[in-house]
């Protein structure tokens, strides 16, 4: 099920939020877990197969990893849930793309297997992967409870597109966590925000993006290029973050606090501090997990390079199974290196509106790389971008003017310039309440008629 | 306290949300939408092991939504006021003109039906006519919103010099562009009667005949309250309703359906009380309708057409004895038409908009002789 469906929003939301605040406490970790259960079900209910197994063998594993006599024998558990996980993980997401680079390379014709990615499967890889790394590495208790450790991997709010919760961030509140009006109200606020970025702003960019990047490439404007990745970048930034915040929202309307995923990055002066405030729980996962075990920056300067390297193509594999990722992954790679070996002396010399437009240009072909898929279209696109013998063309007049509002609206509101607005109204607490119960109201209403517009289909003249 | 308000009234949307889409009763069909809608999926296990039952929940719930026409309102509403001027499916024109926005322009099917046009023409000595009708975008290119322009332009041109010289192509676009009445409806994609007449007596022209009169003929107003296709792509809560005229003759006529109906009009008057008036021309679309009339030339025509000629129609009744109406999209029995009809004259009148989307007219057209 996904957040901005109307199967989601009229019926799953409301019926099980209600059901879950007057069950006894006791009960509630059983409920989410069913819940959380059903909503994975929703729409492909044989992966659920797939999720149970994996929380059953984890949670064995987990205990005896816990219990191990000495570090040899946990370290063989250790190894097993980790081949186990990313096992899964490289057939369900890796193995037909494998197939199709080898048939490549070696003029091959093996024959694909028929398997769909299960959805979420690369975030809930990643939670127990943390939990078990953890517990062997005795930060956090072997979970004893089943239905604890059920609701820590299929928690519904993030399941889908995360945040990647670390297990020990809501370890206590696993077991133990207090529902209070306060919680609640601001969560459903974080939800409702984070809903109209996804359906009102990440939607309607979304659409100038694909319509642009689908027409011929060879004709379009200057203009429209650098409008179109604009529009992508905002489109994904809001599709993402408003995923989190619903994430984030749900999470403490059930008590949980999970850790902030996105924090304004396109305010970014360099690649590097972009990669600190953008989708912030898979890199701090990788830097955990991956970069530092590796060795991080302690083994020399040759070293760190290869970690970075490492670390960064597995990053962009981590994000679909194709080789525009692996790229888009070393792309970063270079920049993340080139900025630590010298350029970050001369950026601090810079003004920062230099910083702003390196990190901003270098960002937007970053997206470029990101969306093609197919490679053919990344030098089209480009040489687009830069052809000065064709700027602006009508077609860009018309859906800038089209869309201007929504544009000038997504560049106040992904870098939270619209906070100043809500600090002001923050002092004055009655105003700031009405506000919020004001703009709710709006906004859950405009959700509500853009998701029902999209699948408004009218056919006439053609009944069949 | 301001907290539990807060929860309570936000929550309390979603639940009543969720009423209203319990009890609403489902209705099976949308005027507004001319389709049948989504209806309740039967629980069956392997339906919900597939996913489908999902899948089919998830549009049943959006389709049945209680409010759903003041949605699409509400969005268009919305929109006109963040200044968009289109809805991916019409442009909000100037004086309440919604003209439907137009897809990619792609030459591959028309290509090939002016290659079909043009084989017919070499392969029979029949008289053969074009005529198509450019879209309301082309027309009323003023009404459109800035920096808009209609790329139908270009596979119009493309017709107009690909079309062999042995055809009489009747061109409209300047015509109907200069002229001073409504050509096109504001609420729908159809042209008006009035440029019908147009067309007709530039059609007169080419086939060197003398129009009638438009005094001959007694102008009615047939309906007020039109509100057509483009309409339902936005339901604006401002709008301006169509006026719908007809050109009545005195002359008698009878039209016999494929499923055997006879009728003694070419007009359609239940289809006033229905929310698609334009019906009110014949009726529906029909593979093929036979008209048989009071004047006495002997002549056949074969009419190849999609809806734009359908209100058009009257006017080949005044100089055709037969005229058969074919609609390729729907009409299969093609083999020895010519013949067995005994055609003189063939007529294709198109809309360009719908000709660039056609497979079914070259195939007819393939096979007719």
């Amino acid at each position: 099920m996904l957040f901005s469906s109307l199967t989601f929003l009229l019926y799953f939301f409301p019926i099980f939020t209600l059901l879950y605040y007057v069950i006894p406490r006791k009960l509630k970790n059983t409920t989410l877990l069913i819940g959380s259960l059903f909503f994975y079900a929703w729409g492909e209910p044989v992966y659920i197969l797939l999720m149970v197994f994996s929380i059953i063998i984890n949670y064995l594993i987990g205990l005896k990893i816990g219990s191990a006599k000495n570090k040899k024998q946990a370290k063989v558990y250790l190894i097993l849930a980790i081949l186990i996980c990313l096992g899964l993980l490289f057939y369900f997401k890796y193995f037909n793309f494998t197939l199709d680079l080898f048939n490549q390379i070696f003029k091959l014709n093996i024959r694909y297997s028929l398997v769909t990615l299960p959805i979420g499967i690369s975030f809930y890889s990643f939670q127990i992967l943390s939990y078990i790394i953890d517990v062997y590495r005795g930060k956090v208790k072997a979970q004893k409870n089943l239905i604890n450790f059920g609701v820590y991997v299929s928690l519904f709010p993030q399941l889908i597109a995360g945040p990647i919760v670390r297990y020990k961030t809501i370890e206590d509140e696993l077991a133990n966590r207090t529902i209070t009006f306060e919680k609640i109200s601001n969560g459903l606020y974080r939800f409702v925000i984070g809903l109209s970025k996804k359906v009102l702003l990440a939607n309607t960019l979304g659409s100038i993006w694909t319509t642009y990047f689908n027409s011929n490439l060879n004709e379009l404007s200057l203009g429209s290029a650098w409008l179109a990745i604009i529009c992508f970048s905002l489109q994904i930034f809001f599709d993402f973050s408003g995923y989190s915040d619903m994430a984030i929202g749900l999470g403490k309307m059930y008590g949980f606090n999970f850790l902030e995923n996105f924090d304004k990055p396109y305010i970014s002066k360099s690649i590097s501090e972009f990669w600190r405030r953008w989708h912030i729980s898979l890199s701090s996962w990788f830097k955990e997990y991956v970069y530092i075990p590796l060795g991080g920056n302690r083994k020399g300067a040759r070293r760190q390079i290869i970690n970075i390297f490492i670390v960064w193509s597995l990053t962009g594999l981590w994000h679909g199974a194709s080789v525009n990722f692996i790229l888009w992954g070393m792309y970063y790679a270079i920049l993340l290196i080139i900025e630590k070996l010298f350029l970050n002396k001369y950026l601090e010399k810079c003004p920062n509106i230099i910083n702003h437009i390196y990190s901003i240009f270098f960002i937007l072909i970053g997206w470029l790389i990101f969306e093609c898929t197919d490679l053919n279209k990344l030098l089209p696109y480009i040489s687009a971008m830069f052809n000065f013998s064709n700027l602006i063309d009508a077609n860009f007049l018309y859906v800038l003017k089209d869309n201007i509002v929504i544009i000038i609206a997504s560049l106040i509101v992904c870098n939270n310039y619209h906070q100043y607005l809500t600090i002001k109204l923050s002092n004055n607490e009655n105003a700031y309440f009405t506000f919020k119960i004001i703009i709710s109201t709006i906004l859950i209403g405009l959700c509500l008629v853009y998701l029902i517009d999209s699948t408004y289909n009218p056919f006439i003249y053609f009944r069949f | 306290m301001k907290y539990k308000i807060f929860t309570i009234y936000i929550l309390g949307i979603f639940v009543v949300g969720m009423i209203i889409s319990i009890i609403h009763t489902p209705a099976s069909f949308s005027d507004a939408e001319n389709r049948y809608l989504e209806e309740k999926p039967k629980l069956v296990v392997s339906d919900i092991l597939s996913g489908t039952y999902e899948k089919n929940f998830d549009k049943y719930v959006s389709d049945q939504f209680a409010f759903r026409n003041t949605a699409i309102s509400l969005k268009t509403q919305f929109q006109m006021l963040t200044l968009q001027t289109d809805n991916s499916r019409v442009y909000f024109g100037d004086d309440y003109y919604f003209i439907d926005k137009q897809g990619k322009i792609d030459s591959t099917k028309l290509d090939t039906t002016i290659n079909s046009i043009n084989a017919l023409s070499e392969r029979t000595n029949k008289n053969i006519t074009t005529m198509i009708v450019p879209s309301s975008a082309l027309v009323n290119a003023d009404k459109l919103p800035d920096n808009v322009s209609s790329d139908r332009s270009k596979a119009l041109n493309n017709f107009n010099q690909n079309i062999s010289s042995n055809i009489n192509n009747i061109k409209l676009l300047d015509t109907l562009k200069n002229v001073k009445f409504q050509s096109f409806y504001r609420n729908d994609h159809h042209w008006t009667s009035d440029s019908a007449y147009v067309a007709y007596t530039k059609w007169c022209e080419a086939e060197k005949i003398k129009p009638i009169s438009k005094d001959k003929f007694k102008i009615k107003v047939v309906s007020n309250d039109f509100l057509g296709a483009t309409y339902s792509k936005a339901i604006p809560f401002n709008y301006k309703k169509d006026k719908i005229i007809k050109y009545e003759y005195d002359n008698q006529v009878s039209l016999t359906y494929s499923d055997g109906t006879v009728k003694n009009s070419i007009y359609e008057e239940s289809a006033l009380s229905k929310k698609d008036k334009y019906t009110y021309f014949t009726g529906q679309n029909d593979s093929i309708i036979k008209v048989h009339t009071s004047t006495n030339n002997g002549k056949s025509l074969l009419l190849v057409k999609d809806s734009f000629a359908n209100s058009y129609l009257s006017f080949l009744t005044l100089h055709y004895e037969n005229i058969y109406v074919v609609d390729p999209r729907y009409y299969n029995d093609t083999r020895n038409f010519l013949e067995l009809y005994n055609i003189d004259d063939i007529l294709v009148l198109y809309n360009i908009d719908n000709l660039m989307e056609d497979d079914y007219l070259s195939l007819f057209l393939d096979t007719i002789y």
